[in-house]
């Protein structure tokens, strides 16, 4: 239902910028499924959604706006960049592979953490806190890339070591394992929050955070665990791009997929299951409209500004909706 | 007094107004002439407020007419209210907080001046019409720091200052003290005497005997009578507004000889509590088995008390529990030890309208539970007592999977009264409990309450109606100026001492 | 030490790097007074950045690309408005997600319209008097027209808000939209011109990156400013004049990386440090501006009829 609106809408907007709307999906189609290795590359950007789209969906539920996936990001890669680069070549993957990815979730979960602590600690807001984090990462990843492990004078590190890198799940398709991981992820967090007590209290701070408080929610505690488990996928996702996609930390890795994944979560419905077909969903149309230059006659950066309507549309229709509490007398 | 015009300065005809099922009004007509005070009388939830919603364009009525000095009026905002010369002054103020008084005033002023805004000449012409009509308030004050009688002030003084010919005061009297009221009262006959046309609904009988010239009871919607001054009395008006004699059915057990003390606060001060004015040096004891009944014009630390009770806002001095140290104390360490809190606004702090009544009445358990608690919930098992307490607590309909948001006012407060008094609590803070609802809920609170107290919980009840204190305290205390005024068991005490002692006489 | 060439050319950056962000927030405190969040700052500079850049190499006119900004940042404003306000969804979403379509959209179109073509730049304009004094004459005379719009802009800003009628709806619609309902006005239409005439002088910002520069268009040009604005209102306590020595110390802390990189003793610290400086400032600022408080009602969406309850 959803879906076809959403489709329906996305037609009409290809067709008000002139192209024929049948002709640029069959280009989506085509770009993201029609091959091998566009299928490899949908499925790449799917398990980086998924993980994004986590990242937002998490903290979000508990109305807690963490915009600093970027960030979380670039931590979790430069975690996987340092363990990857520096930790033994010789230990052997079944060691290094989980090490290293559970460096990365860390590094995320702590950078992630970190406004929630700022919020705890100095009532600070997390939206301008995370925000600005995000660029502090960057940054950091930028002197890494520059002067911790350069690889020559070009825009990346050095590589990681043949062991760690993520193992081949299919070969003709280049998939490795981080997309299974990924969708665990997702079962994960999805059991966290319908079947425990910390899922309960994160939703119940999310949806009145007033009676919340006063039947004796710890707002500190559950808001710092939300952004961390938020901060941990969007680590993870970090790590997998260093250990599969690239072998290497690349400037500007992420190419916008952080913030896609905000996207991803609010299409969701702040619903970790949901997010599973809803980032493939907005993988195939990412990857597919880079196909869409040569197809239709579009730039590559359509994919990014159709799901941009698409949500805004989602909104609008009243599909995703917050509620709001009463104003504060006085 | 005078002839009243032929025709009447507002008239409203057969109003209709629904949501969803419920009928707020059937067929309402009421009208008030020039010079007249006409009180709109009934219970909570009767349908008063939302026929004045609709008198003043905040809402359209589903049928019905509205006539002004005699010509057919559509009002489709406050602002075309407001052009045709209404005012009001709304229950919940309708004032900016953080602007000053004349800010206030002039922000409803609908005079032509665009541009610029003459901060000297502002004060200068709020100080006029407050003189002139006798309306006291400082100009330059911000309204955050001013106490509700002075807030109510300042919405009469808007009114007045674009010069509206009709008022409509809704339920004007319900914050106020005996004092206050009485200073209310003066201000509305000036107005009467100057031509204005005043509406003003209540459901207290006492003010409506003093300055009435007519009177019409709402009761479910509908208007069931209308008398004229000299053909109503106390008693006529109480029966045509519950419809019913009203009975006190509750059953309290004598108290045992010497319970222990369950809650002592010793030198208590809540120095700046969001919610209002602060407390200072109290000391009170409530025992087990005990109600204690807190009275005071609102706004004098009545809300500091409860905040600093219930863990909201940062308190020096000792509140023990059986003993225990809990100042400072978060909600969370509370509710494992036993207390329980009902809040004011049930909707915004009581309950999680999106969230079903399951998880709405496991909030409190799972939110602070024991240690040992598992970390997985069984939503089967929640299920289950959920539907056990709906059926006890009588909750209509004992549906476990409906949001909150989709029951009535009474039912919802059924709901936090089940989460509250089913966890056998030492102690129950209960603010205002019975604020907003029907008769038949309101003796359902009451009695619940009781029943707690007969259990053996301690009980700190804070409440704007001085009748259900009265009907419920063991003890009273009445608060001024974040000070106590009174304390004093409540076989011992009278109406007039608690009014006395409310505008801040002591004994 | 330092030569005073160096020193020169620390400060003229600075100015420069103030000057985008002042416009976003004299535009932002117009926005949030009224009661909205516009995350979406970000992307109304950047939508303001790219027209400026294209109609000044169509049109060949500074003028007309000037206008052309500012009328692009009003049109994000309907947009927004209508969303945030009429039809109120979420701010803090609806402005990310515009974000994302502005970053979208910009970059498509740059690669079909004008590619790394640039159009005409603003020149510093000299003021008489101030010119011939010794390093502030040197300072300022590199300074173009936008500068001093800004700073001229910023008691216009300050006396709207709080010396005129609309300024008194503008902050009641902020702080209790109930209350300006009641008072008979129409809090919606109130929030729309706030929100317009905001994103209008947010899009400044970007124009300003543009004009100062090179007269082009690169993609993401706007690189965070638009959120650090954010912090600038909350420091400033959305009050103009105190945002524009909020600019001016982000100016300076933008121009940070050059002045140490003149610095032989500085030689070993990183340049990255620098550059993260106007973001850990921004953290630093939201932290420490604990005093300072939200107008009431920012975020949350308005819906006539319950104006009785608030």
């Amino acid at each position: 239902m959803t879906l076809a609106a959403g489709l329906a809408v996305m037609a009409v907007v290809i067709g008000a910028l002139g192209k024929n709307p049948l002709q640029a999906a069959g280009a989506v189609v085509d770009g993201s499924l029609g091959n091998s290795f566009g299928i490899g590359q949908t499925v790449q950007i799917w398990t980086i959604l998924i993980l994004a789209g986590l990242a937002s969906a998490i903290p979000f539920s508990a109305r807690l706006w963490n915009i600093g996936g970027q960030g979380q990001m670039y931590l979790g890669a430069m975690a996987a960049a340092g363990f990857g680069i520096t930790l033994p070549a010789s230990w052997p993957g079944a060691v290094l592979v989980p090490l290293i990815l559970g460096a990365s979730t860390a590094a995320g979960a702590g950078w992630g953490w970190l406004p929630a602590w700022i919020r705890n600690r100095y009532g600070a807001s997390e939206i301008v806190t995370s925000l600005m984090l995000n660029f502090v990462a960057v940054l950091g990843a930028a002197y890494i890339i520059r002067d911790a492990w350069p690889q020559g004078f070009a825009q990346q590190t050095e590589s990681v070591s043949d062991n760690a890198r993520l193992p081949v799940l299919i070969d003709s398709l280049r998939a490795d394992i981080s997309i299974v991981l990924a969708v665990a992820a997702a079962l994960g967090l999805w059991i966290l929050m319908t079947r425990t007590r910390l899922g309960f209290a994160v939703r119940a701070l999310g949806a009145n955070r007033a009676a919340a408080l006063l039947s004796g929610v710890s707002e500190g505690a559950v808001a710092s665990a939300a952004f961390a488990l938020g901060g941990a996928a969007a680590g993870l996702a970090g790590g997998v791009f260093v250990l599969g996609v690239h072998g290497a930390l690349l400037n500007g890795f992420s190419a916008g997929l952080a913030f896609l994944g905000i996207a991803v979560a609010l299409a969701a419905r702040l619903n970790p299951l949901s997010v599973i077909p809803v980032a493939a969903l907005f993988a195939i149309l990412r990857v597919g409209s880079n196909n869409l230059q040569a197809g239709a006659g579009l730039s590559p950066a359509t994919g990014d500004v159709l799901i941009a309507i698409f949500v805004i549309m989602l909104m609008v229709v009243g599909v995703i909706r917050f509620s709001y509490g009463e104003l504060v007398d006085g | 007094m005078e002839q009243p015009n032929p025709k009447p300065a507002l008239a409203l005809r057969g109003i209709w107004k629904r949501f969803g099922a419920v009928t707020a009004n059937a067929s309402i007509d009421l009208e008030v002439h020039s010079g007249e005070v006409h009180i709109v009388l009934g219970e909570n939830g009767a349908g008063k407020s939302t026929l004045m919603n609709i008198a003043f364009g905040h809402m359209q009525p589903d049928a019905g007419e509205i006539e002004i000095e005699g010509r057919p009026t559509r009002l489709t905002s406050p602002a075309d209210a407001i052009a045709r010369g209404i005012g009001m002054v709304h229950q919940h103020f309708a004032l900016v907080p953080a602007f000053t008084v004349a800010e206030n005033v002039l922000l409803g002023s609908r005079s032509a001046r665009a541009g610029m805004l003459d901060r000297k000449g502002i004060v200068d012409e709020v100080s006029e019409v407050s003189a002139r009509f006798g309306v006291p308030v400082d100009p330059s004050a911000v309204v955050r720091d001013l106490p509700v009688d002075e807030r109510q002030r300042v919405e009469i003084l808007k009114a007045l200052h674009r010069d509206a010919r009709i008022l409509i005061l809704d339920e004007p009297t319900a914050l106020l003290g005996v004092r206050q009221i009485a200073v209310l009262l003066e201000i509305i006959d000036r107005l009467r005497d100057d031509g204005r046309a005043i509406v003003l609904v209540t459901h207290k009988l006492g003010e409506v005997m003093e300055i009435a010239d007519r009177v019409s009871v709402i009761r479910r919607g509908r208007k069931q009578v209308e008398l004229a001054r000299g053909e109503f009395d106390q008693q006529v008006l109480a029966k045509a507004m519950t419809g019913q004699l009203i009975v006190d059915d509750i059953s309290r057990s004598a108290g045992r000889d010497e319970p222990e003390v369950v809650l002592e606060c010793r030198d208590l001060t809540v120095p700046e509590p969001s919610s209002g004015p602060p407390v200072r040096g109290l000391n009170l004891r409530v025992r087990a088995g005990e109600v204690l009944g807190i009275a005071g014009v609102e706004g004098n630390g009545q809300r500091a008390l409860i905040d600093g009770l219930t863990g909201s806002a940062r308190c020096e001095g000792a509140i023990r529990l059986n003993g225990e140290d809990i100042a400072n104390a978060l909600p969370r360490r509370l509710r494992r030890c036993g207390v329980s809190i009902i809040p004011e606004d049930r909707q915004g702090r009581g309950l999680v309208p999106d969230m079903t009544l399951a998880e709405n009445l496991a909030l409190v358990d799972l939110l602070a539970p024991p240690d040992d608690a598992p970390r997985f919930v069984s939503w089967r098992r929640v299920r289950a007592e959920a539907k056990e307490l709906l059926e006890a607590f009588d909750v209509r309909p004992p549906d476990p999977d409906l949001p909150a948001s989709a029951l009535s006012g009474g039912n919802q407060q059924k709901v936090v009264l089940a989460r509250e008094l089913s966890r056998r609590p030492r102690l129950v803070v209960a603010d205002n409990p019975s604020w907003g609802l029907d008769v038949g809920a309101i003796g359902y609170v009451h009695r619940r309450l009781v029943a707690a107290r007969n259990d053996g919980a301690a009980i700190v009840l804070v409440s704007h109606d001085l009748d259900e204190l009265m009907k419920l305290s063991d003890r009273i205390i009445v608060v001024y100026r974040g000070e106590i005024s009174l304390e004093s068991s409540r076989a011992d005490v009278s109406l007039d001492d608690i009014g006395l002692a409310m505008a801040g006489a002591r004994r | 030490m330092v030569s005073e060439l160096v020193l020169i050319t620390f400060f003229v950056t600075s100015l420069q790097l103030m000057v985008p962000i002042l416009f976003a927030s004299l535009g932002e405190i117009l926005v949030e007074r009224s009661g909205v969040l516009n995350v979406g700052i970000e992307g109304v500079m950047l939508i303001g950045a790219f027209t400026t850049a294209l109609v000044g190499i169509e049109s060949g006119s500074v003028g007309l690309a000037l206008l052309a900004g500012f009328g692009s940042g009003l049109l994000c404003g309907v947009a927004l408005s209508a969303l945030y306000v009429r039809i109120g969804t979420d701010q803090v979403v609806t402005g990310l997600m515009f974000n994302i379509l502005a970053i979208g959209l910009t970059s498509l179109l740059r690669d079909q319209l004008i590619g790394g073509q640039v159009g005409p730049i603003l020149r510093g304009i000299s003021v008489p008097g101030l010119s011939r004094v010794r390093f502030v004459g040197d300072v300022l005379a590199q300074q173009n027209a936008l500068l001093w719009a800004g700073i001229a802009l910023t008691p216009v800003v300050a006396v709207a808000l709080y010396r005129t009628w609309w300024g008194l709806q503008v902050r009641a619609a902020g702080e209790r939209p109930g209350a300006l309902a009641a008072s008979g006005y129409d809090v919606w239409r109130t929030r729309y011109a706030a929100v317009i005439l905001g994103c209008g002088l947010s899009a400044l910002g970007g124009t300003a990156l543009v004009l100062s520069s090179s007269g082009g268009f690169v993609p993401n040009m706007v690189a965070g400013r638009g959120f650090i604005a954010l912090g600038v209102v909350v420091l400033a306590r959305w009050r103009p004049g105190i945002a524009l020595l909020g600019a001016a110390v982000f100016g300076l802390a933008q121009s940070l990386q050059f002045l140490a990189s003149q610095i032989d003793a500085l030689a070993g610290v990183p340049r990255e440090l620098w550059l993260a400086a106007p973001y850990v400032a921004t953290i630093f600022v939201v932290v420490f501006s604990l005093q300072s408080r939200y107008p009431a009602a920012v975020g949350v969406p308005y819906k006539p009829g319950t104006a009785s309850q608030h």
